[in-house]
């Protein structure tokens, strides 16, 4: 029987509680609150419990003599049981009394409170399911006590038939009361409707329109069946048979199609969900009421600690000069790591190039030995290893810091003014300190989730917008193949001169070792120069065209929109969330609506 | 009936003082006066119901009211001649719903001019609207009737039939159109408690299922109740005697009048309806014409037989049956007892307003000292507000106590100080902005702010029970701050900081040690003023903490290294310190409105502030929260107390 939605529920009003009574005993708040919870949970019991039924419960709700005795008896078949139900407006005649027609007695039946007429299922009009009635006392009684029966027989149901006079549409008292309903089905019938013909009073399409409409707006969640309109049976030339038989067939049909196979454990889950949302709002509002002070100080605080994973967020990720900088290195050395390691001189050239990246100018004068240019491009060496050093941490790492430092910032200098709030709203004189612990903070729940998720996506921002590792392969293939075209040529002419000299000693045609190749040292640098200088070109078109400023560009919105969505989706689903250590100002925030209730 | 003693005693109300006030300035007060200013909206009742009783001259005016399609413009409609009828809207379509006042007036008083003339007034003194009169064409009157924007608006018109019935009426919207039962939260209700003060009587229309709805219970309190008349509607079929003794049942007495009416279009309505009835018999109208025919229900059971029931009962002469001088008089005797219940209540009000207002306002005053406190406090420590004025002092306390190769090296520094405080140099100040990060500006929370002191308040503002935003608070607290750097001239006595630097070149003896000081000294100094001279935009003002001030100065390991004149140095910012918070306090309450005096609970430590006193009468707190400190005089209370009893009740 108990459903999560039940659970969460109970566990709503389970929290409530306790952070009222964390509050204190003296907050004026906590009476009112902890009546709300009280309330709400008999609700909700008495919802999912059915007053122990195992069927479909259907209560006849609506304002004084709208008709809902008579709509009862429509779906009692036996004349017995129909005689007990009191129909009619006066003393002796009205519904005094939540009334029970079932086959068997609701669970805890209050004699005092309620009615219980037993009837055998054969004689309720069949509607494919077994079911049980309750016809509720009217709305607007004029004795509290019977107006507060009729509130709370509304949790005692899942479907509703609404009855109301077609003199009445557009009183207010019903919208008010039936809103706290939302949720459940309702059935509505418009009675005592004059017949069309009726030239001041009949029922215009206008105002059952207006009403359909004012129905949708109070019960926004409710499943909502068509209306049936009912003529009035007194009224001269009507004839009171056929309008019943109408009546009671439609409101058949339209019960049936509310409940038929719906498993009874399921039919009161959308009026949970309605009443649980109700229930929030109205703790929400009792603690804004109560607690002035410390909505205006967390107000603005909230607002902050809302923006503050973004302000991290743009940060750490720098200006966009930064960041573009960082992202052609990442994307640089994805190239690399994707690039095979067999492929020499390629990736070596590849490496180099990452490492002089910013100094390339210098490198042929590094190369020729020119001490200054050795220093300088080793300098940019250092920098560029460290700068890529120090953002692959701050990917890994910077977000959690950046965001728990800025949370410091932020609390240290608004916590006095916070409880001091605090202090002011629960009554306590200017030397009782509210009792915090040593020193209360804020701490953000989720954040070591979200640093893996930022770093996931940035590697896979990098990762989609670099080269394929089939890509990168094709093109070390291209880059090597450019490179022995032109080396091998020479050095396979080489290894021919050195083994043909071999043979010849070997088979002692000749002895000098002067038929080896030598002083081919200047011919092999050449060589290697000319086979270096295409590939390096292919290199620095490959590399120029990985990092084009559109790419990059793409990888930097790329990655703001990412953490944008991740926060935002952390923070909806509950998992990104702030939490102060103090007890008492937790409880402010959740009461006050800002925290999330677990 | 004699209105001396009721002249007597409200002159007593407006003149005998009953209290006492010392803050927001000190007076006796009378209680009319005095309620004013704890509660505007009541003295101005009382000041209505007075005017109302003494000029006490009803009209023999009679309001329909009920709640929706109980049929209150049908019984209207039965009043009036045929030719009206159509202007009335009748049905229950929502397009023909009443939501405006009607005051239906008999034809003869047109002619009276001053008579009419009384009436608009009337009127329009109640609504506040000038009564607009009704359309003569039908469809117009009806469209006037059912707008729904200006239910303030009275209408007004004529009808010949109503000479001869000698009534006037005035037709009433529903209520229950509306959500709330309470005039506070119902608009409709508000107007009918309006339209209650000059009516002499009420016919509630009640359908026969409703009489026990919490409905009637509510529109009946905000009705005269000196003559009610009940007409109930819609009866089936059903013995009227035994509807008399449901509604005797539902009201726990016996109502004066109670009329009843059949549902016309029920079966068997020809049967159950008096002989007398102008719906059946052969001259019946057609169904369009017809209307509820209400008469008027006996005990006797045989009384009510359709054969028994005489013209005499039809409600239509019930203003032959309300004679208009017992109507008057029945309803200023209701008019003057109510009166008198509602001064006994001022009187109460009075009393426990006095007390609880001073409850309220100190601890609103010490609620607003805590946060100005709150407001020169870093991590708990007190800071002290440093200036320009308070680093030239401390500048040329230096330069006076250093020896002298250290006085001559001081000599352009402490010129470059005087010049910042010439407010006309911007030049300088613009240099220093612009220089400020070679200088690195100590780090000061400055939490002086408007946005800061703005927020401030509003959290002060909600925590005493009336929320007010932060923007709302904005003049006024570019007002205190703006006050606080202009008149806030806080500083040591001469000797004081001479003493201090005197200690300061004492404890560095050695000259490489005191050319670290003034270099240090310099840097930091200038640093300071360059970053309060660049909160050019907000009010020169610079919060810091003890420590800091001395890491400016040049003095590192804090208070303690100074030993002895580090004590003395802490004491001695203390004592500004507590100065400048109270000063602020003063200037902030002068502005809020609320007492000035340092609150009991802080004034074993802190001085009482030494700003003028410039209290803002259109402050928040006097204005809008009414506060002041005042006391009852109990013996002139006693003698208007017993004078309130001699009125007859």
């Amino acid at each position: 029987m108990n459903s999560p939605t039940l659970i969460a529920c109970r566990r709503a009003a389970q929290e409530a509680e306790h952070h009222a009574l964390q509050l204190g005993p003296d907050w004026s708040g906590s009476p009112p609150i902890l009546d709300e919870c009280v309330a709400f949970r008999h609700g909700c019991d008495a919802l999912a419990e059915n007053r122990g039924l195992n069927m479909a419960t259907i209560a006849f709700v609506g304002p004084k003599d709208a008709g809902k005795t008579t709509l009862v008896s429509l779906l009692i078949a036996d004349d017995k049981v129909r005689a007990a139900l009191k129909i009619g407006y006066d003393s002796a005649h009205g519904t005094e009394k939540p009334t029970w027609v079932s086959p068997e007695p609701p669970d805890d039946l209050h004699r005092g409170q309620e009615d219980y007429i037993p009837c055998h299922e054969s004689e309720l009009e069949p509607l494919g399911f077994r079911y049980a009635i309750l016809d509720v006392p009217g709305l607007d009684e004029g004795e509290a006590a019977r107006s507060g029966l009729a509130i709370r027989a509304l949790d005692q149901a899942q479907v509703k038939v609404l009855a109301i006079e077609r003199a009445k549409l557009e009183t207010a008292n019903w919208q008010t009361y039936l809103a706290k309903t939302d949720g459940a089905a309702i059935v509505p019938i418009i009675t005592h409707t004059p017949p069309p013909n009726d030239p001041q009073d009949a029922l215009t399409d206008y105002d059952l329109i207006k009403f359909e409409q004012a129905l949708k707006s109070h019960l926004p969640t409710s499943a909502i069946l068509p209306t049936i309109v009912m003529g009035h049976c007194a009224w001269a030339g009507a004839n009171r048979s056929a309008i019943l038989d109408e009546t009671r067939k439609a409101l058949r049909e339209r019960l049936a199609h509310a409940l038929r196979e719906k498993p009874v454990e399921t039919l009161a889950e959308p009026q949970l969900i309605a009443k649980l949302q109700r229930f929030k709002r109205e703790v929400g509002n009792l603690a804004v009421k109560y607690l002035p002070a410390t909505k205006e100080a967390l107000g603005p605080l909230e607002a902050e600690l809302l923006n503050l994973p973004i302000a991290a967020v743009n940060d750490l990720l720098g200006s966009e000069k930064t960041l573009a900088a960082n992202a052609r290195a990442s994307l640089r050395s994805v190239l690399l790591d994707h690039t095979p390691v067999f492929f020499f001189p390629w990736r070596l050239s590849l490496s180099i190039a990452n490492l002089v990246h910013g100094a390339t100018d210098r490198l042929p004068l590094a190369l020729l030995g020119s001490p200054l240019s050795i220093i300088t491009t080793a300098s940019t060496v250092a920098k560029n290893l460290w700068r890529h050093h120090k953002f692959n941490e701050d990917i890994q790492t910077g977000l959690q810091h950046q965001l728990e430092a800025r949370l410091k910032g932020l609390f240290s200098s608004r916590l006095a003014r916070l409880e001091r709030s605090l202090a002011s709203d629960l009554k306590l004189g200017s030397n009782t300190k509210i009792h915090t612990q040593e020193k209360s903070s804020v701490r953000l729940m989720g954040l070591t989730a979200l640093q893996t998720k930022s770093t996931e996506s940035f590697r896979n921002i990098i990762g989609e917008k670099s080269f394929t590792p089939r890509e990168a392969t094709l093109l070390g293939l291209l880059g090597c193949l450019i490179f022995w075209s032109i080396l091998g040529q020479p050095l396979l002419g080489l290894y021919l001169d050195f083994f043909h000299a071999a043979d010849e000693v070997l088979t002692r045609r000749a002895a000098s070792i002067h038929s080896f190749p030598s002083d081919t040292f200047s011919m092999m640098a050449t060589s290697t120069l000319l086979a270096v200088l295409p590939m390096t070109l292919l290199l620095l078109l490959a590399v120029t065209w990985l990092t084009r400023k559109r790419n990059t560009q793409a990888c930097i919105e790329k990655l703001r929109a990412a953490h944008q969505q991740h926060i935002t989706d952390m923070r909806s689903s509950g998992e990104l969330f702030t939490e102060l250590t103090e007890p008492q100002l937790d409880s402010c925030r959740l009461l006050l609506g800002f925290g999330i209730w677990r | 009936m004699k209105l001396d003693l009721l002249e007597d005693l409200w002159r007593r109300f407006q003149e005998l003082p009953v209290i006492e006030r010392q803050w927001p300035q000190a007076e006796s007060l009378a209680a009319l006066p005095a309620l004013d200013v704890f509660d505007h909206e009541q003295a101005t009742d009382l000041e209505g119901r007075f005017e109302q009783v003494r000029s006490f001259s009803t009209l023999p005016i009679v309001a329909v009211a009920g709640g929706k399609n109980a049929g209150k413009s049908s019984l209207i409609a039965a009043f009036l001649s045929v030719a009206s009828r159509p202007r009335i809207p009748r049905g229950l379509k929502s397009e023909l719903g009443t939501h405006r006042f009607t005051l239906w007036l008999p034809s003869s008083w047109e002619q009276n001019a001053e008579l009419l003339a009384r009436n608009k007034k009337t009127l329009a003194d109640f609504f506040g609207h000038a009564a607009e009169p009704l359309s003569h064409d039908p469809s117009e009157a009806i469209h006037q009737q059912t707008r729904r924007d200006s239910i303030e608006v009275p209408l007004i018109a004529f009808d010949a039939a109503l000479d001869e019935q000698g009534i006037a009426l005035l037709d009433c919207p529903d209520i229950d159109s509306e959500p709330g039962n309470t005039a506070a939260t119902n608009a409709r209700l508000r107007m009918l408690s309006r339209a209650k003060e000059f009516c002499a009587g009420v016919i509630l229309v009640t359908e026969r299922a409703k009489i026990e709805a919490d409905l009637l219970a509510i529109i009946a309190q905000h009705l005269p109740q000196a003559v009610q008349v009940h007409a109930i509607n819609f009866v089936s079929d059903e013995a009227p005697h035994e509807v008399l003794s449901d509604l005797v049942h539902r009201l726990g007495r016996q109502p004066e009048y109670c009329f009843l009416a059949f549902s016309y279009k029920e079966e068997g309505y020809a049967n159950r309806t008096p002989r007398i009835d102008p719906n059946v018999g052969s001259n019946a109208a057609s169904d369009s014409g017809k209307a509820p025919f209400y008469f008027e229900v006996l005990a006797e059971p045989e009384a009510n037989r359709p054969d028994r029931v005489t013209l005499e009962r039809s409600i239509l002469r019930l203003g032959k049956r309300l004679d208009p001088e017992v109507l008057r008089q029945r309803r200023q005797k209701e008019l003057i007892a109510e009166l008198k219940s509602k001064l006994q209540q001022a009187l109460v009000d009075l009393e426990a307003r006095s007390d609880e207002n001073r409850e309220v306002v100190e601890r609103a005053a010490a609620q607003l000292f805590e946060r100005c406190k709150d407001l020169f406090s870093e991590d708990g420590a007190l800071t002290v507000q440093i200036d320009l004025q308070t680093l030239r002092a401390i500048a040329d306390s230096l330069q006076r106590k250093a020896p002298w190769e250290f006085k001559i090296l001081l000599w352009p520094y402490r010129g470059a100080l005087k010049l910042l405080e010439n407010e006309k140099i911007e030049l300088i100040k613009e240099w220093l902005r612009r220089k400020k990060p070679h200088f690195k500006a100590p780090k000061g929370q400055g939490p002086l702010t408007v946005s800061n002191l703005c927020q401030t308040l509003a959290e002060w503002s909600a925590g005493i029970g009336l929320v007010r935003s932060p923007t709302v608070w904005e003049p006024d607290a570019q007002n205190i701050l703006n006050r606080f750097s202009k008149e806030e001239r806080t500083t040591l006595a001469k000797d004081e900081w001479d003493e201090i630097a005197d200690a300061l070149w004492k404890q560095t003896p050695k000259w490489q040690q005191r050319a670290a000081l003034v270099a240090g000294l310099v840097a930091g100094l200038l640093a300071l003023a360059s970053a309060i001279a660049d909160l050019a935009g907000g009010y020169g003002l610079f919060s810091l903490a003890y420590a800091k001030l001395l890491s400016v100065l040049g003095i590192t390991g804090g208070l303690a290294a100074l030993g002895e004149t580090g004590r003395k140095f802490e004491s001695l910012l203390k004592k500004l310190t507590w100065q400048q918070v109270s000063n602020f306090f003063g200037i902030s309450a002068d502005r809020v409105g609320v007492p000035r005096e340092v609150p009991v609970d802080f004034a074993t430590q802190f001085p009482p502030p030494r700003v003028a006193s410039k209290l803002n009468r259109e402050s928040y707190g006097v204005c809008e929260r009414r506060w002041q400190l005042a006391r009852i005089i109990p013996e002139n209370v006693a003698v208007i107390r017993s004078e309130i009893q001699r009125l007859p009740s």
